[in-house]
């Protein structure tokens, strides 16, 4: 579970460097960290489920800059996710969208923790 | 006992999200009124079709099949087309054992007509497309089964 969370933080900040640093698009970032963990996963024989933590993570910060913004929304949402991604692992195997339908209410958690605590800091 | 009580902290705060306002910008033109209907059929069925293809056939599985479609639709296709064809390309991710070739074109032509549907519900929320993807892939395994 814990690498699952490391996992999810660590593309969180990748996802966040291809958007912000590189000027992707929010398409172009996402499907080129999903490439890449694609053939890092077959290259070097990682467990598959890392691969699926980072295209979830990279769904996840594909949102729209009015909504997650800051290097520690990045990071939260990617803790959540890799944390959804954990606890639900066995939900909607196989059919088509299950990561972007984690990555959405994980989104959706970090948006009711905002707005609960009500900060601009964030 | 300790999962249910996380459980309803998280629905709280899912409900919670949902309700905020949120920052978004929605493209002003709608696909319907600048391209026809069958040129998004079009883009969402072989979108759906090729990443389906990769996935299962060519043997790629459905990290390297939607990441390379992807990359090809983001730096080919406009805007607007991108987001509707990377939607489509998440109904290609499914597995074999759910899924066969009509029900993923069935599910991309439910698609090109859900997304134009849905296109001002939680717009720029990330994961919006591939919630999307599975309520249309449920849809078309449901209907065709």
């Amino acid at each position: 579970m814990i690498a699952g969370l490391v996992t999810g933080v660590g593309f969180g900040l990748a996802m966040y460097w291809l958007r912000f640093g590189l000027k992707l698009t929010d398409v172009q970032a996402s499907a080129l960290l999903v490439l890449i963990a694609g053939i890092a996963v077959r290259v070097f024989a990682v467990d598959f489920s890392y691969g699926t933590v980072a295209a979830c993570v990279s769904y996840a910060l594909m949102s729209d800059q009015g909504i997650l913004s800051s290097f520690m929304d990045y990071v939260s949402v990617g803790l959540l996710t890799g944390l959804a991604l954990t606890l639900f692992s066995k939900t909607l195997t196989g059919i088509g969208g299950r990561l972007g339908t984690f990555a959405f209410v994980s989104v959706l958690v970090w948006l009711g923790v905002k707005r609960l605590f009500r900060t601009k800091k964030w | 006992m300790y999962g249910v009580f996380i459980g309803i902290i998280l629905l709280g705060l899912f409900v919670m999200g949902f309700w905020t306002r949120l920052a978004a910008v929605v493209h002003p033109k709608r696909l319907w009124h600048n391209r026809s209907l069958v040129y998004n059929c079009m883009i969402a069925v072989s979108a759906a079709a090729v990443t389906y293809w990769l996935n299962i056939h060519a043997g790629l599985g459905p990290l390297i099949a939607s990441g390379l479609m992807g990359l090809i639709a983001g730096f080919a296709l406009k805007p607007d087309q991108t987001k509707l064809a990377y939607a489509a390309i998440f109904i290609g991710m499914s597995g074999a054992e759910v899924t066969n070739w009509l029900t993923v074109i069935a599910a991309g032509l439910l698609m090109s007509v859900v997304y134009e549907l849905a296109r001002e519900q939680c717009a720029g929320v990330g994961g919006r497309l591939g919630t999307l993807a599975a309520c249309v892939g449920i849809m078309a395994v449901w209907l065709l089964s």
